[in-house]
C-alpha cells in the first residue's frame, strides 16, 4: 500500500504529474489486493538475495529493499495474463543475427603491468587475495 | 561566437584555417571551466591530453595530411565508455580510480576522424537511474532550469551540449536514457538500433538493450557522428556487419506521403499540456506532407515490467565482475574472500545499483526463472512482433519522449516513480529501435519538451529523414538556454 | 535385520571430462593458449574481465569440438546456444561462466574401449564448448591469481553413467584422450591440466533400477588414482547402506563432493554445503546463437583420420597384434604413428611391433626420452628389423645393435654392423667347414645317436659348432653344411 498520500504527491511535483501518477496508481492499486495477502519477498528472502549477489549485509537498507523489491515483482505480475503459449523467448534483438566466428589469430595482449596497475594488491605477477573461500565453489 | 556553432561548422573553420584546433580546445576548456560550475556536466576533463591531440591535429593540417570528418569538433563522451589510460568511472565509487586500459570502438572511430575528446561527463551510477542523481559524485543541473534534473542517466552528457558547452556528446541508452534527458535539456538524442553502434569498450548494463548515441544540437550533426561511429566492428557479436548509410545525404530526401503511426491509445493519460504540444508537432509533419495514422501497440503497457526483469537479470551478471579483485575499490576491511566481495560490493555500490541486483538474481534463480525471466522473455518476442506489424501500416510512430517536462531535483523520492519515467522510451530498447528525440517546443515554464520518433530496425535513414524536416519546420533546434547564452558569468 | 554383503551392490559410474583445445588463441579472446609461461602475460581484456569486454567465438575450437562430435558418432548440433553460469570465485574474471547449458554443440554418440580383453561401448550424453577459469595458487596465508588460463577453450565430455567398475572408467578416459588426440584437438596432459575428469559414483542395490544419490570426486590427477578413488568411494558407500538399512538412502549418501587423499588413498567426505548452488544459467546476451552450416559440419566429417578405435581393429584383425599390444599402440598416438611409419618398409610387421614397443621403447624409458621424438626414425627400426629376417644378423646380435643405436641415436644399423664386423655371422663355407668337421669328430656318440633318428643330436651338434665359433657363423649355414656332412657320413 503506497503510503504517500495524492496530496503529497502533487505538491512535490506540479501539475503535469498527474497523468503518471494516475498512471502509476492504477498498477499500483490493482496488486495492493495481491500485495496484502502475497509479499514474495520478505527480510530473510532478501539476506538471501544479498547472499547470491554477493552485496553483503544490507541490513541497514533492508526495509526499503524489501518494499521496493515487492513492487517491482507485484507489478510484473500482471505478465501472466499475457499468453505466451507456442511463443519463443527473445534470442537475439537484432534479427536475423547468427554468432560470427573469427580466427585463431593472437592480437590484442594486455600488458601484465597495465592490468596490475589498476589492481587493488598484487605479488609476483599474480594478483593477491586473501587464501581461498571456506566452502570453495571452484571449478 | 564559437559556442553557439554546431560540430559541423566548427570543424569548416578548422579545415578552413580560421581557427586552429589549439584555440578551439583552449576555447571550450575555458568555457568547460566557467560555466560547468554550475551545470556540473563534466567529471572529467581531459585537458592535457585534448591540447596534446590538439597540437598534433594541427601538425597534421600543416603538413597537408587529409583531414577526419569530426576534425577539431570537441566532444564529450559518458563516463561509462572506456578510453585509454583516462580515469572511467561509470559514476560509482567503485572504480572512482580506474584507468581504462583500453579504447572504446566509438573513441577509436571518433580519433581516427580527428575529433578532439574533451571530457568524461556525469551519469548515474552504472547508468541505473532517470535523473543522474543516482551519480556517487555530483549532481547534474538542467541548464534551462538550474533547479530541475537534466535527465538520466545520460544527464552529464546532455546537460553539456545543451548548455552548448560542447557540440558533440556522447551518452548510453538502455531505456531512455539518452532520449529523456535529451528532452529534458531540449537537445536531439538518438539512439541507434540495437547493435548498429558497436558496444565493446561501453561499460555494459543491459547487454541486450544498450546502445551508444550522441547528444547535438543539431540534427546534421547527429548524422554526421552517426555515419562515423556506427562503422562496422569485428569485437562486438551483437553489432551489425555493414558499414552505416550516407544520413547526411539520405536525410534531405522528401517525406512527401510518408506516414506517421500514433498509438493513440497508449496516450490517454498524457497531460493537456503534453498533448498539446505533440498535437502541434503531428501537425507540422502533416504541413510537411506526411500522413498520420493510428496503430494499437497493446503490449507496450507491458514494457516497464517487461524491462524491469529483463535489463537487471543482465546487469545482475554484467556487475557480478565488480567485486575488489582484479580493479575497483577493494574494502579495507576485508579479511576473506567474502568478506573482500561482500564488503568491497557493499560500500561500492549506491543503493540503486544494488537493488536491481538483487532483482535481477531474483528473476533468474531457481524457482522464478519460468514464471519471471523467461515469461517476460517470450513476452519481449510478442513485442517485437507487434512493431513490425504495425511498421506494416507506417514508416515511423511518433510518440512524446517523456509524460512532462524535467522535474525537479529531489521531486521524485519512490524509486518505482522514477522507473515511470521511461514509459515512452522503454519500448524502443526492448525492441531494438532506433529512436531519437527531438526539441519540439517548451513547457509553461519554458522548460523544454521533445518529440520521439521511432523507426523499425536498421531504419537510421528514415528517422534522420523525419528529423531534419521537423527541426527545418520547427526551427527550436539549437536555442540556448538563456542563462548559458553569453560568453562571460 | 540381514546382512547384506558388498557383492550384492552395484556402482554406477559417469565421468565428466574437461579437454583444453589445443587452439593457438583462447574460445573468446585473441590471447595465447599457452601454458607454463609467467603469471597474467597471456592476457587480454576479456581474460581479465574488464568492464566493457565483448566476447568473440574462436572458429578453430568450434571445429574441433564438431569433429569430436563426428568422432564419437554424435548429433552436430546446427543450432547451439551460450549461456552464463554465475558464482563467485577469484579465479574467474567476471564471476561467471559461459557455457552451453541446455543446447550443447554436441549430442550423443558412443566410444568403444577395451577393458579387459572385452571390447565395450560407452555412451556419451552430450560435448559443450565452454571457457576455462584462472589458476588460483595457494600461498601461507594468501592466494595469487594467474589468468594465463581464463579463457582457455575447454571442451566438457559428458558421459552417461554407463560405467559399471573403476577399470571402466579408465578405459572410457583413456579411449577419449586418445580420440583428443587423434584428432589433434588437445594433447590431454594430465600434468599440465589439458585433460581434468570428475566422477560421479553412486551405488545401488543389484535389481534397483533407480539411481541414487551420486558423489563427485573431482580433478582426477591420474588414470590409477581415478580407479582408486572410484574403488574407495564404492566401499565407502557401500559401507554406509549396509551400516543403515533402514534409514532413507537420500540421506545415507547425500548428494555431495568428495575429496581424494593422496597420502591414505581413500576418498573422504567434505562438509556438504547447506543446499546446492544456484549458478542461474541464462543465455548469455552478449553471443548471438551458433548457427552452423551443414556443409561446413559435412566437410570436418570428410577431415577425420583413423581413429583410434578403427585403427585397434586393424591391429588386431588385419595385422594380427595381440590385443595387448593393440591397446598399448594406440593409447600412444606417437608410438603407434612411428609404428605404422616403419611397418610401411618392414618385412615383418608382427616382430617389429615387439622390437617398437620392448626393445626400443624399454631402452630409451631409461633415459627419459620417446621414441617417436628421438632421432631414430621408423625406417632406422625396420632397417633392423629387416636385418634379422634376412639373417644377415642373429636375434641376439640385434639386440646389441639396438643398444648401441640408443647410445647414438640417428646411426643406422648397417653404420654399425660395418664398425662391427664381427657382427655379421660368417656365412664362408670354408670358415665353417673345418669347425664342423671338428665337432664331429669330437663327438662320435652324437653323431651316432642323429643317424639313429635322435633329432635332438642335431641340435646338439649345431649348438657346439655355435659355441666354438663363438655364434659368429650363420646357423643357417651351419645348419645346411652340418646336415650335408650328416649325410655324406
Amino acid at each position: 500500500m503506497p503510503s504517500v498520500s495524492m496530496e503529497e504527491k502533487k505538491n512535490s511535483r506540479g501539475n503535469e504529474g498527474v497523468a503518471i501518477r494516475v498512471f502509476a496508481l492504477t498498477f499500483l492499486h490493482i496488486f495492493d489486493m495481491i500485495s496484502l495477502m502475497k509479499k514474495i519477498i520478505d527480510p530473510a528472502k532478501l539476506r538471501k538475495l544479498a547472499a547470491l549477489s554477493r552485496l553483503g549485509s544490507c541490513d541497514d537498507e533492508l526495509e526499503g529493499m524489501v518494499t521496493h523489491l515487492n513492487t517491482i515483482i507485484e507489478h510484473a505480475e500482471s505478465l501472466q495474463a499475457v499468453n505466451t503459449d507456442d511463443v519463443k523467448p527473445c534470442h537475439c534483438v537484432l534479427e536475423e543475427k547468427t554468432l560470427l566466428m573469427r580466427s585463431d589469430e593472437p592480437d590484442e595482449p594486455l600488458e601484465r603491468q597495465e592490468f596490475l596497475d589498476n589492481c587493488p594488491d598484487s605479488i609476483g605477477g599474480m594478483v593477491r587475495v586473501p587464501d581461498v573461500m571456506k566452502n570453495g565453489e571452484g571449478e | 561566437m564559437l559556442y553557439k556553432k554546431s560540430g559541423r561548422e566548427i570543424r569548416d573553420l578548422f579545415v578552413s584555417g580560421e581557427m586552429t584546433a589549439r584555440a578551439i580546445a583552449e576555447y571550450f576548456i575555458e568555457r568547460i571551466e566557467i560555466f560547468d560550475k554550475e551545470v556540473g556536466a563534466f567529471l572529467t576533463i581531459l585537458k592535457d591530453d585534448v591540447l596534446e591531440k590538439a597540437d598534433k591535429l594541427d601538425a597534421k593540417k600543416a603538413a597537408g595530411q587529409p583531414l577526419g570528418r569530426l576534425a577539431g569538433i570537441p566532444i564529450a563522451i559518458k563516463d561509462n565508455i572506456q578510453m585509454k589510460g583516462m580515469v572511467t568511472t561509470c559514476g560509482s565509487k567503485f572504480l572512482e580510480n580506474y584507468i581504462s586500459p583500453y579504447d572504446a570502438h566509438v573513441v577509436t572511430e571518433i580519433e581516427r576522424e580527428d575529433g578532439l575528446i574533451i571530457g568524461k561527463t556525469n551519469m548515474d551510477e552504472f547508468a541505473m537511474g532517470s535523473s543522474t542523481e543516482y551519480s556517487a559524485f555530483k549532481t547534474t543541473y538542467n541548464p534551462w532550469g538550474l533547479d530541475y534534473t537534466a535527465g538520466g542517466s545520460s544527464g552529464g552528457s546532455a546537460a553539456a551540449v545543451s548548455a552548448n558547452l560542447v557540440p558533440i556528446s556522447l551518452g548510453t541508452d538502455t531505456g531512455g536514457s539518452i532520449r529523456q534527458p535529451a528532452a529534458f535539456t531540449g537537445t536531439v538524442g538518438y539512439k541507434p538500433t540495437y547493435g548498429r553502434v558497436s558496444r565493446y569498450g561501453a561499460v555494459a548494463f543491459g547487454s541486450s538493450f544498450d546502445q551508444i548515441g550522441p547528444f547535438t544540437n543539431t540534427v546534421e550533426d547527429s548524422a554526421l557522428i552517426m555515419e562515423v561511429m556506427g562503422r562496422v566492428c569485428q569485437k562486438d557479436a551483437t553489432s551489425i556487419n555493414t558499414d552505416p548509410d550516407p544520413y547526411l545525404e539520405t536525410m534531405k530526401q522528401s517525406i512527401q506521403g510518408k506516414t506517421i503511426g500514433v498509438p493513440w491509445e497508449f496516450l490517454e493519460d498524457l497531460s493537456d499540456e503534453a498533448k498539446e504540444n505533440f498535437s502541434k508537432s503531428l501537425k507540422a509533419f502533416e504541413t510537411l506532407g506526411a500522413k498520420i495514422t493510428e496503430v494499437k501497440l497493446n503490449l507496450l503497457k507491458m514494457s516497464i515490467p517487461v524491462y524491469y526483469i529483463l535489463s537487471p537479470a543482465e546487469a545482475a551478471t554484467n556487475l557480478a565482475r565488480f567485486d575488489g579483485v582484479r580493479y575497483g575499490k577493494r574494502s579495507e576491511s576485508a579479511k576473506t574472500i567474502e568478506e573482500l566481495y561482500d564488503l568491497s560490493r557493499q560500500e561500492g555500490f549506491g543503493s540503486e545499483v544494488k537493488k536491481r541486483i538483487m532483482i535481477g538474481m531474483f528473476v533468474l534463480s531457481s524457482g522464478y526463472q519460468e514464471a519471471y525471466y523467461r515469461k517476460a522473455q517470450k513476452i519481449r518476442t510478442l513485442i517485437i512482433q507487434e512493431f513490425k506489424e504495425a511498421f506494416a501500416h507506417c514508416d515511423v510512430i511518433a510518440m512524446p519522449t517523456t509524460p512532462t517536462s524535467a522535474f525537479k531535483l529531489g521531486a521524485i523520492r519512490c524509486p518505482f516513480d522514477m522507473y515511470l519515467q521511461d514509459i515512452y522510451t522503454i519500448s524502443a530498447n526492448l525492441a531494438g529501435l532506433p529512436a531519437m528525440s527531438i526539441p519540439s517546443g517548451y513547457c509553461s515554464e519554458r522548460r523544454p519538451l521533445g518529440l520521439q520518433l521511432m523507426g523499425p530496425q536498421r531504419s537510421e535513414s528514415t528517422l534522420f529523414n523525419f528529423a531534419h524536416h521537423f527541426e527545418k519546420e520547427m526551427d527550436l533546434n539549437g536555442k540556448i538556454p538563456p542563462h548559458f547564452n553569453r560568453e562571460r558569468l | 535385520m540381514s546382512e547384506t554383503p558388498f557383492d550384492a551392490f552395484e556402482p554406477i559410474i559417469g565421468l565428466e571430462i574437461h579437454v583444453q583445445l589445443n587452439t593457438r588463441t583462447k574460445l573468446f579472446s585473441r590471447s595465447l593458449n599457452h601454458f607454463g609461461d609467467e603469471p597474467n602475460t597471456n592476457i587480454g581484456i576479456v581474460d581479465t574481465g574488464q568492464p566493457g569486454a565483448l566476447p568473440i567465438i574462436n572458429k578453430e575450437a568450434v571445429k574441433k569440438a564438431i569433429r569430436f562430435g563426428h568422432a564419437i558418432g554424435g548429433e552436430i548440433a546446427l543450432w547451439s546456444r551460450f549461456d552464463r553460469k554465475s558464482y563467485f570465485y577469484p579465479d574467474s574474471p567476471r564471476n561467471f561462466q559461459i557455457t552451453q547449458f541446455d543446447h550443447p554443440i554436441v549430442q550423443g554418440g558412443s566410444v568403444i574401449a577395451d577393458v579387459e580383453g572385452v571390447s565395450k561401448t560407452f555412451e556419451i550424453e552430450h560435448a559443450h564448448l565452454e571457457d576455462d577459469a584462472g589458476m588460483l595458487k595457494h600461498f601461507s596465508n594468501f592466494a595469487g591469481v594467474d589468468f594465463n588460463r581464463a579463457g582457455v577453450p575447454l571442451l566438457e565430455i559428458v558421459s552417461k553413467p554407463c560405467m559399471r567398475s573403476p577399470k571402466e572408467a579408465s578405459a572410457y578416459a583413456q579411449a577419449v584422450r586418445a580420440i583428443m588426440q587423434y584428432i589433434n584437438a588437445s594433447d590431454c596432459n594430465m600434468e599440465e591440466g589439458s585433460l581434468r575428469i570428475d566422477v560421479n559414483i553412486s551405488v545401488r542395490p543389484k535389481g534397483e533400477s533407480a539411481l541414487r544419490n551420486k558423489v563427485e570426486v573431482k580433478n582426477m590427477n591420474s588414470f590409477r588414482n581415478m580407479e582408486l578413488a572410484i574403488e574407495s568411494e564404492i566401499r565407502r558407500q557401500i559401507k554406509s547402506y549396509i551400516a543403515h538399512p533402514h534409514m532413507d538412502p537420500k540421506e545415507v549418501i547425500p548428494q555431495s563432493t568428495v575429496r581424494f587423499d593422496l597420502t591414505t588413498l581413500q576418498t573422504v567426505a567434505m562438509r556438504s554445503k547447506e543446499g546446492a548452488a544456484d549458478y542461474c544459467y541464462f543465455p548469455d546476451p552478449d553471443l548471438p546463437p551458433l548457427i552452423l552450416e551443414k556443409e561446413m559440419v559435412d566437410e570436418l566429417k570428410a577431415t577425420l583420420p583413423e581413429l583410434p578405435h578403427a585403427r585397434y581393429e586393424r591391429y588386431v584383425n588385419s595385422i594380427g597384434l595381440s590385443e595387448y599390444n593393440a591397446s598399448l599402440l594406440i593409447n600412444d598416438k606417437p608410438l603407434s604413428d612411428f609404428y605404422d611409419e616403419a611397418a610401411k618398409v618392414c618385412k615383418n610387421v608382427k616382430r617389429l611391433c615387439n622390437w617398437v614397443t620392448v626393445e626400443f621403447v624399454g631402452r630409451l624409458k631409461d633415459q627419459g626420452i620417446h621414441l617417436a621424438s628421438s632421432p631414430i626414425t621408423p625406417k632406422l627400426v625396420a632397417e633392423l628389423v629387416n636385418l634379422i629376417e634376412e639373417k644377415t644378423v642373429t636375434g641376439r646380435i640385434a639386440k646389441e645393435i639396438a643398444d648401441i643405436m640408443c647410445v647414438h641415436p640417428g646411426k643406422s644399423a648397417v653404420e654399425i654392423i660395418a664398425e662391427n664386423p664381427d657382427f655379421v655371422p660368417v656365412h664362408d663355407h670354408s670358415a665353417i667347414e673345418p669347425l664342423i668337421d671338428q665337432v664331429l669328430k669330437e663327438n662320435p656318440q652324437s653323431v651316432e645317436d642323429y643317424k639313429n633318428g635322435i633329432d635332438k643330436a642335431f641340435n646338439y651338434l649345431v649348438g657346439q659348432v655355435m659355441k666354438l665359433c663363438k655364434g659368429q657363423a650363420a646357423p643357417s649355414v651351419v645348419q645346411e653344411i652340418l646336415k650335408s656332412k650328416l649325410k655324406e657320413s
